[in-house]
């Protein structure tokens, strides 16, 4: 939908065409000239100053006009604005809100937060100049991390280079892999096509990297190494016919702003840190849900059944698309309750799982066996096992 | 699917200041000029007609011609910066609608993506488009909050200033507006200064009225002012002038003639309430102060140099109605109003929208598997001085030991945690498991694969700990085939399991496969 847009645009364009402040302006500048005349006309003596009012009066008129054409542009354009909006944010979350206005602690934690997002992305000197106004102190080693990530990453915007990238994903390979990142080798596989890239004719130099650095990597990416690796031997055999070798090489190249991202979530990760950061995170959910509660407000307004009876908990289903989706959620198939710490999931023996509160309605307060509400077998509460969902 | 890019128009009305302010802005630029160049016209007509009557001499007209040009040529000057204020604030416009006409092609592309087609570029603008949203809301933040931070003057050199310059954003954001009423704002709570709001009433007085009209407010901000004047001149002793205000001013507001507010009689109960404080204040006697003092020890020392507070303090004291009347807290109450009617004027939103948008984003990520952070209950009184970094030193120390562990959901993490507590949890009504959910022994539930590569990636070593009783591990021999192939159950090749959270191991045949529904 972009109606509103479209006549804003029009209204935007209709104004800066109006060029009645120049008009404006040059006659109150004619006028200037005409008062020099003027002067001009009385220092030799002999005076008619009435051809010169004349033309002042003009350029009067002319002004006037051009303050009503001007008027009506700007009168247009307020009178649409005002018709276009259908929603405000503070009117479609009833529930309590961050409020920084009246509770200092939220304040505070609020420009905590800011302040972890201005590291993330190197605001330094921003950062620092909070800490003394909003008088929070960021320790020195914290600091220190983020300043470091900053320099791998302006090495590789500013210079695109991967050398610092590299050696400190090389010095931190065991525990990348640990959390299942491919960063490393993504790392050695730009810095491999961009030897390539730069002396084809002779692509021993790159052969060389990948000598040294892609054994490493035989068990996981063995597929990706052997077509860069085709990629070579064919470019250099053939001259003539080079679209597999561009297809190849194309399809492998990750765009500068991906493995920036990586390195930043990865670094994150490995200093203890969520990958992305917590704010843009929320926000980014707050702009993805925000149609439902717009949606939710006006059926409410216009239906008067709908509430938002429950306190503690929103009365719609949000489908955040999955890299928002951050926990295992187990609806318990019998009381159609999340299951939470005080009411966890507990595995039968059949391997179906229910939630405890669950088990022990079924099981008559643990007296009494009971069938599966899936299968047909029956069990006893204490054969239930307790258990978690662990994501990794 | 769910979109993760909402249309135009959608963001088009939450940015609907950076569109509001300057069409306001430009007004008010428009109306000051139209003034300008009616005075103007007024004077040069009057000049011409003189030098057109034949009443002066030459000498005299040469005169009068002369200044006539140099009041021409004042006026120019005024005018150009009107003109140069007015094609400002238009390419501010201008420069905004391209912003959202970027927004507009790309949401038409990521909608050609979804009919099939690749755009590789997109992604990486959708985020490019988001941070600048986030970049746009702190900044926003930083600004407004300023006000809230009694050390920090408000001047072109504040830091949501400086960070927007940094981030080429500041086109984006009127800032220069915002701290226009910042700083009335702040000379209002801070140096009680009243002549400042005067004249800016006055000068706003026909948007005013509009404002109240449109917000059915039952205050009047002239009347405020006013009155607050009124109450400071009897807090200095200064009644003379205090009922000059009360006659010039204050009683204007009782007469319906003059204003046709519907809230004259509670500006009555006001005047009326407020006029009991001239008989307090003449009663401004040393000996009764002393006395006062002496009977209550501990009271300050200042009220013996300090008359105003030993008024403030008798009457606060004995009339608790009027304590709220002479408070400082007025003077803040008196900037917040100021504040609504300022943004109101310039289409400011009054809320911070960061925190409206950051409370929205955390109901609909909160589930009840969110960690609770907060601590107990004898720290956790809300004391905003405990708000410091050390948390995030603890948990880079020991984050290797549960390193394994993803957890990279904003609700969780320290920076929102706490800060979230209190908001509603999202309405969750489906199951929503990871594949292949395999349980250990000791009941924890983990997805296969991800299972499996953490064992794989562990040093083989390991497993010839006591634990294991110097059980080697057997591998496939043919590994890179193995990599190939969907791992299954049957053809694990481990024979041992580690728990990845615990280290705890296990046979392969324990591993078994659950079912959530």
């Amino acid at each position: 939908m972009s109606e509103h847009f479209d006549i804003l645009t029009q209204e935007v364009e209709k104004l800066a065409a109006n060029k009645s402040m120049d008009s404006i302006l040059s006659s109150s500048n004619d006028i200037l000239r005409q008062l020099k005349n003027l002067q001009k006309e009385i220092e030799n003596s002999p005076t008619s100053i009435d051809d010169i009012t004349s033309k002042i009066k003009k350029d009067n008129e002319n002004i006037l006009k051009h303050q009503k054409h001007l008027n009506k542009s700007v009168k247009n354009y307020s009178v649409k604005i005002d018709k276009m909006f259908d929603f405000n944010l503070s009117d479609v979350y009833p529930y309590e809100t961050i409020d920084i206005k009246n509770n200092l602690k939220s304040r505070k934690l609020l420009e905590r937060s800011i302040i972890m997002d201005l590291l993330r992305n190197g605001q330094f000197e921003i950062a620092s100049k909070l800490e003394i106004e909003r008088n929070l102190k960021i320790p020195f080693e914290l600091i220190t991390k983020f300043k470091k990530l900053n320099e791998i990453l302006l090495n590789l915007r500013e210079n695109n280079e991967l050398n610092l990238a590299i050696d400190w994903a090389s010095l931190n390979s065991s525990k990348l892999k640990k959390t299942g990142s491919d960063l490393e080798f993504n790392l050695h596989k730009l810095q491999f096509i961009k030897l390539y890239n730069k002396n084809k004719d002779d692509p021993f130099e790159a052969y060389n990297y990948a000598k040294e650095n892609f054994p490493n990597f035989g068990l996981t990416h063995l597929d990706i190494i052997s077509k860069l690796l085709f990629s070579m031997i064919y470019s250099t055999t053939t001259e003539t016919n080079t679209t597999i070798d561009k297809n190849y090489i194309n399809e492998m190249l990750l765009s500068n702003d991906s493995i920036y991202t990586q390195l930043c979530q990865d670094y994150c990760s490995l200093i203890g840190l969520s990958s992305n950061s917590p704010i843009y995170n929320t926000l980014l959910a707050s702009y993805i849900s925000l149609p439902n509660f717009i949606k939710y407000t006006k059926i409410f307004k216009n239906s008067g059944k709908l509430n938002w009876t429950s306190l503690n908990e929103l009365p719609f289903e949000i489908n955040l698309p999955i890299f928002l989706q951050f926990h295992s959620i187990l609806i318990c198939p019998v009381s159609k309750e999340e299951t939470t710490f005080e009411n966890p999931p507990m595995v039968l023996p059949c391997y179906h799982i229910i939630s405890k509160d669950s088990l022990i309605k079924l099981s008559k307060n643990n007296l009494s066996s009971f069938k599966c509400p899936y299968c047909p077998v029956t069990s006893t509460s204490n054969q239930a096992i307790q258990s978690r969902f662990i994501d990794m | 699917m769910t979109t993760i890019l909402n249309n135009v128009d959608f963001h088009l009305n939450l940015k609907k200041s950076q569109f509001k302010t300057p069409i306001e802005v430009i007004k008010k630029n428009f109306k000051n000029l139209q003034k300008l160049i009616d005075k103007q016209e007024i004077l040069i007509n009057k000049n011409l007609k003189l030098l057109k009557s034949g009443s002066l001499n030459k000498s005299e007209k040469l005169e009068l011609i002369k200044k006539t040009i140099s009041l021409q040529e004042t006026y120019l000057k005024k005018l150009k910066v009107r003109v140069k204020s007015h094609n400002d604030f238009i390419s501010r416009l201008q420069y905004r609608i391209s912003k959202l006409e970027e927004l507009k092609k790309l949401n038409e592309s990521l909608k050609n993506d979804e009919n099939g087609g690749g755009g590789e570029g997109d992604n990486d603008n959708l985020n490019q488009f988001y941070k600048g949203e986030v970049e746009l809301l702190i900044v926003d933040y930083l600004l407004k909050s300023s006000i809230y931070n009694t050390n920090t003057s408000i001047d072109d050199e504040l830091t949501g200033i400086q960070l927007a310059k940094s981030l080429k954003i500041d086109k984006l954001i009127d800032y220069d507006v915002i701290l226009q009423g910042l700083k009335i704002y702040n000379e209002i709570k801070e140096k009680k200064n009243l002549k400042i709001l005067i004249d800016w009433c006055f000068e706003n007085k026909k948007n005013l009225k509009l404002i109240k009209e449109k917000y059915n407010l039952n205050l009047n901000i002239e009347f405020e002012t006013y009155f607050q004047k009124f109450i400071e001149l009897i807090k200095i002793g200064d009644v003379f002038n205090a009922l000059n205000i009360a006659n010039n001013y204050l009683i204007g507001y009782l007469n319906e003639d003059e204003h046709d507010d519907d809230n004259i009689g509670e500006n009555f109960e006001k005047i009326v309430q407020g006029a009991a404080l001239l008989c307090w204040n003449l009663a401004e006697n040393t000996d009764k102060a002393i006395a006062d003092t002496k009977s209550q020890v501990s009271r300050k020392a200042l009220s013996y140099y300090d008359s105003n507070i030993q008024t403030d303090y008798n009457i606060s004291e004995n009339f608790k109605n009027y304590k709220s009347l002479l408070s400082d807290d007025k003077w803040t109450k008196l900037a917040d109003f100021f504040l609504f009617n300022f943004n109101s004027l310039y289409g400011i939103d009054q809320d911070l929208q960061i925190c409206l948008l950051l409370s929205i984003g955390s109901s609909s990520l909160k589930t009840r598997s969110c960690k609770h952070r907060k601590k107990d209950a004898e720290s956790s009184n809300d004391n905003e001085n405990d708000v410091n970094f050390d948390d995030y030193l603890n948990l880079t120390s020991d984050s290797n030991k549960d390193g394994i562990l993803k957890n990279d959901c904003p609700i969780c993490s320290i920076d929102l945690n706490e800060l979230t507590s209190s908001l509603p949890f999202s309405h969750q009504i489906k199951t929503n498991i990871f594949e292949n959910p395999v349980m250990l022994p000791n009941g924890n539930i983990y997805q296969f694969e991800k299972l499996v590569q953490f064992n794989k990636s562990q040093p083989k070593d390991i497993f010839s700990t006591k634990n294991t009783g110097g059980l080697t591990v057997e591998y496939d021999n043919e590994e890179e085939e193995e990599s190939n192939k969907e791992i299954t159950m049957e053809n694990l090749e481990l024979l041992k399991i580690k728990d990845p959270l615990n280290g705890e191991l296990f046979d392969k045949s324990d591993i078994v496969k659950v079912f959530p529904t």
